[in-house]
């Protein structure tokens, strides 16, 4: 069956909330309106008003009260619909979400798992546009998920869901309407993929390109287009930037021997900052040139649509990239 | 303060150049305006003088090509500040004239200076663990990655060690012995305006043997005559004049085409083909058909000097609109000389024999014979005309006392 991103989040949400009578939704609009992307929707008639329920506008205790509610028993997963929000909670995420299974010993779990849709999506300005993912890896003691299409967002919210620890699970908005042909028999198996495993989207032998979220599908279309210049390029998606599977990195540097990481948040201290480091400095041997680092520009997003997808690296600045990296 | 001193740019289309020598040793205190380098870019070998006066230390070492305004070198007010600057190690033996240091201080100690400072080879780190394990030093191998072409890469090391690999198996007796010989400057650049020569023009050569029996009177009756000048004339003073005169009368000629116009010229900028250790030097005297035989020999003279000492200025080897080539001091006939880009025509002369030849009266004589040789641009020029140049050359050479008037 043809599948959307939005469809498989929700699919998870339903079939996780099924099976476990303590998991609860809550958040802004997520009740009788169904969440504004309508993820959620149809929820709130099958579970009741107790496990999915409306929120005032307030982040900051949206998530401290999800905190109180994990501690003591529950499994909430609560959405902040817009990424940028997370600011607004930013002390209960950075400090208490992140810190406090740490702080307080093993008898206190952390099940709680925290969703946000992230990034660009055709003019949501740049109060409304942010990929926060880089800000919340300075925050030891948070899983950090992205998935980049229907299949792993399902598997991955499902493994977040039942994980122990706090999850910051994010949903680039561009990606939800997108479609993907998944067998029935898979898709309603039950499946979940492991916290902390990347994926190779696709093989190659010259570059390793790291891409994350809405960027994978844009890596692989810039892939394709080298390969027909015989470039083989092999994109991995970390799909877990927290932990990071360095692992699956690392062999595939070590073949290919050049690394370049794409991602839709600005280049300045943003995830391929902390990649391309720790690969220089474990990979230094691997390396036959420098790492590249492929992002969307140094500025507030402009809401100015054709502005706004000038700032986001595409297929173009991606082969670009790619092939500067071939002399 | 420490100043840096960057490679110059002489003339417009100069990218990088090749440092050639330097005149003064590593941490030589230099004066403002004292000549302490020379480098080379494509057309030329320059002399730099430095712009700063301090304590030097040397950044590109000989033979490093450095792209214009990239540091070759720094200098530094005070001896002190150069010690510290490069690390403590201060530099080798003063300069005996060097002034006594202040009376506040005893002359420093020099330390045992480390010199011959390891010149940084820049490899990415994959082919620095390549040449580990091979046990090669990369300073060996030769550079063609990374955007400007001069970091090492896994590739380089891999065509070097499959170089090695394939050379021993010729098997030989005598063991070879093979050097690199940096392909810079002047050798580079003539190397590509030779093979665009021949690239971009249909370039056609013809040949005429003529009686020079006259001229070379002539021109033993003006060298002897050198001091009432002021200069020896030679043969080749009087052959430029002698192609001064005939290529003035043939614009299609004395011309330059850039591939869509031909640029006919009043006068002729004429490039003289100078054969030097460095390589082949192109200077050209302006409007060389309105000077003199004296002036015209002066100038010459000049510029092959200058173009032997690597002196030329910068331009001074561009403008041409026509030139000629002497091989004559050589046991050469004629040759097959390749257009010097934008102009359509190159006169050659060759060496001069002693040979029978019938007289119009029907009678044996040893005469002087030599070959001339004109290559043109068949795009523009047409054997038609190229007649006509031989026969009024050939005339010119035969009566040469017409040269001159």
């Amino acid at each position: 069956m043809k599948v959307t991103y939005a469809q498989a989040i929700g699919d998870a949400l339903k079939e996780e909330m099924r099976r476990d009578p303590k998991i609860l939704i809550y958040g802004e609009d997520v009740a009788q309106f169904g969440n504004i992307f309508g993820i959620t929707r149809g929820m709130l008639e099958e579970f009741g008003p107790k496990r999915v329920r409306n929120t005032p506008i307030v982040e900051t205790a949206i998530v401290s009260s999800a905190v109180g509610a994990a501690m003591t028993g529950l499994r909430p997963c609560v959405e902040l619909m817009y990424a940028d929000f997370t600011m607004v909670a930013f002390t209960e995420i950075f400090h208490v979400v992140s810190k406090w299974r740490y702080m307080h010993g093993p008898e206190y779990k952390l099940p709680l798992v925290i969703r946000c849709a992230s990034g660009s999506s055709n003019g949501a300005g740049a109060e409304h546009s942010n990929v926060v993912e880089s800000l919340f890896m300075h925050a030891p003691g948070l899983t950090i998920i992205t998935p980049s299409c229907a299949y792993d967002a399902k598997g991955l919210l499902k493994s977040a869901i039942r994980s122990d620890n706090p999850v910051l699970f994010c949903e680039p908005k561009q990606m939800y309407q997108m479609k993907q042909e998944i067998p029935d028999d898979v898709y309603g198996s039950d499946y979940t993929i492991p916290i902390g495993k990347a994926d190779v989207k696709r093989p190659g032998r010259d570059v390793t390109l790291i891409a994350i979220g809405l960027m994978v599908p844009r890596a692989l279309e810039a892939a394709e287009r080298l390969a027909g210049e015989g470039i083989e390029v092999e994109v991995i998606d970390p799909r877990t930037l927290a932990p990071l599977d360095t692992e699956t990195l690392y062999q595939s540097i070590q073949k290919t021997h050049r690394a370049a990481i794409v991602e839709e948040s600005n280049k300045t201290a943003g995830i391929g900052s902390e990649l391309a480091a720790r690969i220089q400095e474990e990979q230094y041997d691997e390396l036959d040139g420098p790492i590249t680092r492929i992002a969307a520009l140094d500025v507030p997003m402009p809401y100015n649509i054709p502005m706004e997808k000038y700032s986001i690296p595409d297929a173009d600045r991606i082969c670009a990239s790619i092939r500067s990296m071939m002399v | 303060m420490r100043i840096d001193i960057a490679m110059p740019k002489a003339g417009l289309t100069m990218v990088e150049g090749t440092i050639s020598e330097w005149k003064v040793p590593e941490g030589t205190e230099i004066q403002k305006g004292q000549p302490i380098m020379e480098y080379e870019n494509e057309k030329n070998t320059i002399e730099y003088e430095s712009l700063h006066g301090g304590f030097l230390h040397i950044l590109a070492p000989v033979g490093e090509t450095v792209e214009v305004g990239q540091p070759i070198a720094w200098v530094a007010e005070t001896q002190e500040e150069y010690a510290a600057l490069t690390g403590g190690a201060s530099g080798p033996e003063l300069p005996a004239a060097a002034p006594a240091p202040s009376a506040a201080g005893t002359p420093a100690a020099a330390p045992e200076a480390p010199q011959a400072a390891r010149r940084h080879v820049r490899a990415t780190g994959l082919a620095r663990k390549m040449a580990r394990q091979a046990g090669i030093d990369l300073a060996d191998v030769k550079a063609s990655s990374g955007p400007d072409g001069r970091r090492i890469a896994a590739k380089d090391v891999r065509a070097y060690l499959e170089a090695r690999k394939a050379a021993p198996t010729a098997v030989s007796t005598v063991e070879d012995e093979v050097t690199e010989i940096p392909w810079t400057g002047v050798r580079k650049a003539i190397a590509k305006n030779m093979y665009n020569s021949l690239q971009q023009s249909a370039q056609c050569t013809a040949m005429c043997e003529v009686d020079v029996t006259e001229l070379l009177e002539l021109r033993r009756k003006l060298a002897a005559s050198e001091v009432r000048l002021g200069c020896r004339i030679t043969v080749n003073d009087l052959l430029c004049m002698a192609t001064c005169k005939v290529v003035k009368n043939h614009p299609i000629i004395n011309a330059t085409f850039d591939g869509s116009t031909l640029y006919a010229h009043k006068h002729v900028n004429l490039s003289l083909a100078v054969a030097t250790e460095a390589g082949l030097m192109v200077p050209v005297i302006r409007n060389a058909d309105t000077l003199s035989l004296v002036e015209l020999s002066r100038r010459a003279k000049d510029l092959g000097v200058r173009a032997k000492e690597k002196r030329l200025q910068n331009g001074e080897q561009s403008g041409g609109t026509f030139t000629i080539s002497n091989v004559g001091m050589f046991p050469i006939d004629m040759s097959t000389p390749i257009l010097n880009l934008p102009e359509v025509g190159i006169f050659g002369f060759g060496r001069s024999v002693k040979k029978p030849v019938y007289l119009p009266d029907g009678t044996l004589a040893p005469r002087d014979r030599m070959c001339m040789y004109l290559t043109f641009d068949h795009r523009v020029v047409d054997g038609l005309e190229v007649g006509k140049v031989f026969e009024e050359m050939q005339y010119l050479l035969e009566h040469p006392e017409l040269i001159t008037v």
